[in-house]
């Protein structure tokens, strides 16, 4: 076995999620190579040691990690896959955390300095989250739309980072799992009113369309009444999409 | 006899021969990710206890005599003998047709658990289904006629298609990612074990849905006063159930199909 799947496996061996082949393979190499052991006793001894924190909100920079998801298989359609592995933000991690705790024990800091390195454990920790939910399958980026909504405030980003979902993932179940969450929302806010019936324009895919034209009707959004006309009068559009255009600009007043 | 024996063995081997398999195996370098493009034959997947993918084909595919010497244009190479190019770079490895031909022909393609498999087969060339047997590891498949069918199950699976039918029947069903089941005139049936535990939203808009799971409607509904002690019965578009106190969500999802939901 060779260093670079050993290292991409550490997570999955943490976790116990590996087969009991691969398992026993990675830790012969474990024994024999230096730098992978390195690697994986960092890791395992971090993540116990996050693990004994406090659970937290997710963060903030959620939309940086769905367009992070977004740029990732945007290079793909051009033929390079990119894979950033959760371990290399994890052990980047690690290396952080391990120098910030080190920093804050050896120099016998105050209680200001305490805080402080709380603060910033917490938000290594906030890392850590995302680097779980960094691992592109289309199960994995449902569970996180709605563990987003389910946390979050519904702040603006956390709208952003939906819509550009709604209108950018490959998948269609993921969009799909995306207007779900934001079509609870489209009663009080404006932004997200507005991006959905913007959205009627971007996207292609029958299921999505039909999906949208029946939260904004039902909604009443009247303000989609053009882009619903549009979808319905365009030549390539599905014959079940113009149906279901033509039956539901009826409730359109 | 003698003669009728011979006659037998003269028209069984051209049969036998027919019926004779091709084989491929790849091990990857790392077990992450499979991803299968423009493989638009007949298709069978299924999880195997090794570390190498195993792909059998019945395919008898033979370069036209006119095109002797020249190459397919913008075609992958076939280094599989399968009519199939395989490839691996950065954690993923693809597996995509590398002739048109190769949607006469079907094709069992045997992975190793643990690892994610993306199966797209949403082109209007694609006329065959999709069989998944036995597959536990995280699926997602993307559609546009074909009809998937799904058994031995646990998920977490994506399943999306437009006018082809999503048959699944689970083992279980996964409780670390949810599942996802969508068509637009399609059909779903599901069939899960009458134990699970899950949080099923079933979406519909103009087909019907039948049932013989113990579901719990959990959408809140706002009552008028004259409902004020009575029970909703009636489904409406967009409805989550609990099954067994809840669970993993399980999206499902037909605009104009039947949806189905079947204790196993």
């Amino acid at each position: 076995m060779k260093c670079e799947e050993v290292k991409l496996n550490i997570p999955e061996l943490i976790d116990g999620k590996l087969d009991a082949v691969t398992v026993a393979k990675m830790e012969l190499h474990l024994k024999s190579c230096a730098s992978c052991r390195e690697v994986f006793n960092d890791l395992n001894s971090f993540l116990k040691f996050t693990d004994s924190l406090p659970e937290i909100e997710p963060p903030s920079g959620m939309k940086e990690e769905f367009m992070m998801m977004f740029n990732e298989q945007t290079s793909s359609q051009k033929g390079r896959m990119i894979i950033l592995p959760s371990w290399i933000k994890v052990a980047a991690v690690v290396v952080l955390a391990l120098g910030t705790f080190a920093a804050g024990y050896f120099s016998g800091s105050g209680n200001g300095q305490n805080v402080q390195l709380a603060a910033e454990v917490q938000s290594l920790k906030q890392q850590v989250v995302l680097a779980g939910l960094k691992d592109y399958s289309g199960p994995q980026k449902i569970e996180a739309v709605y563990s987003a909504a389910e946390y979050s405030n519904k702040n603006a980003d956390l709208v952003d980072a939906l819509m550009y979902t709604l209108n950018s993932d490959k998948n269609i179940n993921v969009r799909l799992a995306a207007l779900n969450v934001l079509s609870g929302m489209v009663s009080d806010n404006q932004e997200v009113k507005s991006g959905l019936v913007q959205s009627l324009l971007v996207q292609d895919n029958p299921l999505v369309q039909i999906s949208l034209i029946q939260v904004l009707t039902e909604s009443g959004v009247n303000e989609a009444k053009d882009n619903i006309e549009f979808i319905k009068n365009q030549a390539g559009t599905d014959p079940n999409v113009k149906d279901f255009a033509q039956d539901m600009m009826k409730t359109i007043i | 006899m003698k003669r009728f024996t011979i006659l037998l063995t003269v028209l069984a081997f051209p049969l036998a021969l027919l019926s004779q398999e091709s084989k491929y195996e790849y091990t990857p370098k790392v077990k992450s990710r499979i991803l299968i493009a423009d493989l638009l034959g007949e298709i069978n997947v299924k999880n195997n206890t090794g570390n190498a993918i195993v792909i059998t084909s019945d395919i008898a595919f033979e370069k036209p005599e006119r095109a002797e010497g020249l190459q397919l244009l913008g075609a992958m190479e076939d280094n599989t003998g399968l009519g199939l190019n395989v490839s691996e770079a950065d954690g993923v490895v693809k597996i995509v047709g590398t002739t048109k031909k190769v949607k006469e022909y079907a094709y069992t393609i045997s992975v190793p658990q643990g690892i994610k498999l993306s199966i797209d087969y949403h082109s209007p060339f694609a006329k065959n289904n999709l069989k998944v047997d036995s597959y536990s590891g995280s699926l997602e498949i993307k559609t546009l006629s074909s009809n998937v069918t799904l058994t031995n199950c646990t998920g977490p699976l994506t399943v999306s298609s437009v006018s082809g039918s999503i048959e699944a029947e689970f083992n279980g069903l996964n409780q670390e990612q949810p599942t996802s089941l969508a068509t637009v005139s399609g059909l779903v049936d599901i069939t899960l074990p009458a134990a699970t535990k899950a949080n099923i939203q079933v979406s519909n808009i103009t087909g019907d849905v039948y049932n013989n799971l113990d579901l719990v409607n959990a959408s809140e509904n706002e009552k008028d006063n004259r409902s004020v002690g009575l029970d909703e019965i009636k489904h409406r578009n967009n409805t989550e159930y609990t099954l067994n106190g809840g669970g993993q969500k399980l999206l499902l999802k037909s605009i104009s199909g039947n949806i189905y939901l079947r204790k196993k």
